[in-house]
């Protein structure tokens, strides 16, 4: 595939027909024109000489524009996903962890995942990560791209103190959007790292079963308990008269969802980067994806075209005679 | 050649202008075959982009007057022409605002390798990010601030804003800043028009519901209103119990314009620099002329000027010599040189 990357510097190219009225060669006088005998090998000459100039020109044009060759995107197969980091940055994810041990001053949750995922991301250089955040609205961080830098760039943004609720639906919906028309090329990841659970009502409920059976995703979710929070796998306690427990019911609702689903509770930032190393491990299955191969400038050959016709024009030159002498 | 020869070729072609011209276009090309470069160091900044996405940035007052977008739609639109206005090397970051916090959504990363990534991040910012309602400003600028001094040390803060503060400020009530003023450079860019505009609410769907009314904004009470007590209420006179709790002048704050006054004091706090937006062109002037940076190498590719230079060269060699005086009766013509080769 050829392309061009300063497609206005092609209308220089225009310049190209310059050289065939433009001959720039020494003339000489001469008497009698129709003296002179038609010569089918001087005419050839003079018609080579002229497209050789125009030639040059067209060549050195091309120089200009940056003429190059982008291969097609090769088809190869190797393993990896493609992820939508779905990351909670509600109020809480600055707090700290609940394992034990835990204590004032430690890490909070938000910059532990926010560091790990990190990691994460530098580990899989194949696979394709989108990003969405979530508090109380959510907020699309990037399109599934293979840009690591800035995936990396958005996971380090995420370490910054959160703001507002936690709307898990909302986040949810956002990333399995991320999907929608996009070609399934590799096995399809919603990665949900939240601190908490929030109730989702039945349309969202609805919405999002219907979202996961379309995109065919999968769903981790990665639960950071809060010091003295509960987690999804406490059942509500009856003891205790009205206890809504969204995080257990959202875990139901998860498993319900038939999809491949896992659920990973972390409690310390080590529990985290397991919870984290399973998802990577997991997730190495046969991929389909397109590597672009590097682009090949032409520029070169072009200014070696150039060259080649100047010089071959300056051995033409070098021949003219300035006049017959007797 | 010898003098027996009745017409003996004299070959005279290389000494003629022509000639070194074709010879210097050669040269060019030859060099640039070779693609030279130069090394020129040159400070390039890092930026941090923070956008305002409270209700006010909704207001459609700019572009032409035919077709108006809104602040937010236009900073969107500034901030992507800045990408492609600032030099290679420099890192961009984007955020957004609400409330009393910035919020991160990318650390800054090079601009013209990631520029699909900024770009994106940058088209897709919305107001229905928005957590909260509230626009504190002066704690949004703080907070911008605060990142970049926590997360992205030695950026430069750019933010796009209007400068209205909701709900108002009471008067002596201007949050104080922790920082040194100046300590970390930028620039507050302020959007909107001059005249006071409505402001509109709008739905899930993006439609414009309708606008906000004195009375919404009447509901939502300014922070820090000083305490009275009973005493003090009866001899200020007027049912100022159930009056809302609104500082003075507030009354037109359904309205929003840009505030450059606002912006000035933010200024004036801050050590930051403030401007009306205009042009990416401008924007990207102004960081720009921001202190800070780094030093990089710039590769600058000699391949293009040499290119230039020997096409021009080439054409030159081609160009006719200027038209001498030769009068039409006389049976002559100028014939290219191949024409006379001869074999002899």
């Amino acid at each position: 595939m050829w392309s061009i990357d300063h497609p206005e510097a092609l209308w220089a190219l225009a310049l190209a027909v310059l050289p065939l009225f433009w001959h720039g060669q020494r003339t000489l006088a001469h008497g009698w024109l129709p003296g002179v005998p038609p010569d089918a090998a001087s005419r050839t000459l003079a018609l080579v000489l002229r497209l050789t100039g125009a030639l040059t020109v067209a060549a050195a044009v091309c120089a200009l524009a940056g003429l190059h060759r982008q291969g097609s995107a090769v088809e190869r197969v190797g393993t990896g996903a493609h992820i939508v980091i779905t990351l909670d940055r509600s109020a809480s994810m600055s707090d700290g962890f609940a394992g034990r041990g835990a204590q004032q001053g430690d890490e909070p949750k938000g910059r532990a995942a926010a560091r790990l995922l990190e990691d994460f991301v530098a580990e899989r250089p194949r696979d394709l990560f989108g990003m969405v955040s979530f508090s109380t609205a959510p907020v699309h961080g990037l399109t599934l791209t293979g840009d690591q830098d800035a995936v990396r760039a958005a996971v380090r943004a995420s370490a910054a103190p959160g703001v507002g609720l936690t709307n898990i639906a909302a986040g949810l919906t956002m990333a399995l959007e991320q999907f929608r028309d996009k070609p399934l090329t590799g096995s399809r990841v919603v990665l949900l790292v939240s601190d908490g659970a929030a109730q989702i009502d039945a349309r969202a409920q609805n919405q999002i079963r219907r979202l996961f059976a379309e995109n065919r995703s999968a769903l981790y979710w990665i639960f950071l308990r809060t010091a003295g929070g509960r987690g999804p796998s406490d059942p509500p306690d009856p003891e205790k008269g009205f206890d809504p427990a969204p995080e257990y019911f959202l875990n139901e609702y998860f498993r319900d969802l038939g999809v491949s689903y896992r659920l990973y509770e972390a409690d310390t930032p080590d529990a985290l980067a397991r919870a984290i190393a399973d998802v990577s491990r997991l997730q190495n299955q046969p991929l389909r994806y397109f590597e672009t191969p590097p682009r090949e400038d032409l520029a070169g050959l072009c200014l070696a075209i150039a060259l080649a016709g100047s010089l071959l024009l300056l051995f033409a030159r070098s021949l003219e005679v300035s006049a017959w002498s007797r | 050649m010898s003098a027996s020869t009745p017409l003996a070729p004299r070959f005279a072609g290389v000494r003629t202008p022509r000639f070194w011209l074709l010879s210097a276009a050669a040269l060019c090309f030859a060099v640039g075959i070779a693609d030279p470069a130069l090394n020129i160091e040159r400070t390039v900044g890092t930026y941090q982009m923070v956008f305002d996405i409270t209700q006010s940035m909704n207001t459609q007052d700019m572009g032409s007057s035919d077709a108006r977008v809104s602040r937010l739609d236009f900073a969107r639109t500034l901030a992507v022409g800045t990408l492609d206005r600032l030099p290679c090397g420099a890192h961009v970051g984007v955020s957004v605002f609400v409330e009393r916090k910035t919020q991160p959504l990318l650390m800054p990363i090079e601009v013209c390798a990631h520029r699909a990534a900024l770009k994106d991040a940058i088209s897709h910012i919305d107001w229905r990010m928005a957590w909260a309602a509230d626009s504190h400003l002066y704690y949004g600028t703080y907070s911008a601030l605060n990142d970049i001094r926590t997360l992205a040390p030695g950026a430069a803060l750019a933010f796009f804003t209007d400068g209205h503060q909701a709900p108002a400020l009471h008067t002596g009530r201007t949050p104080a800043w922790d920082g040194t003023p100046g300590d970390i450079p930028g620039v507050l860019i302020g959007l909107g028009g001059s005249t006071p505009e409505p402001v509109p609410k709008l739905g899930e769907k993006g439609r414009i519901d309708g606008y906000w009314t004195a009375e919404d904004t009447a509901g939502f009470a300014s922070a820090g209103a000083p305490t009275l007590s009973v005493a003090d209420m009866e001899r200020l006179g007027g049912d100022l119990r159930n009056a809302p709790q609104r500082a003075a002048g507030s009354d037109a704050d359904h309205l929003s314009r840009r505030r450059d006054d606002v912006l000035d004091d933010l200024a004036r706090l801050t050590g930051l620099g403030t401007a009306v937006a205009r042009s990416p062109e401008q924007i990207a002037a102004l960081l720009r002329a921001l202190p800070g940076g780094r030093l990089t190498n710039t590769r600058f590719s000699l391949r293009v000027p040499l290119t230039l230079a020997g096409l021009s060269a080439l054409l030159a060699s081609f160009a006719p010599r200027p038209a001498r005086r030769t009068p039409r009766w006389r049976l002559t013509a100028r014939l290219p040189l191949p024409f006379h080769f001869r074999s002899s």
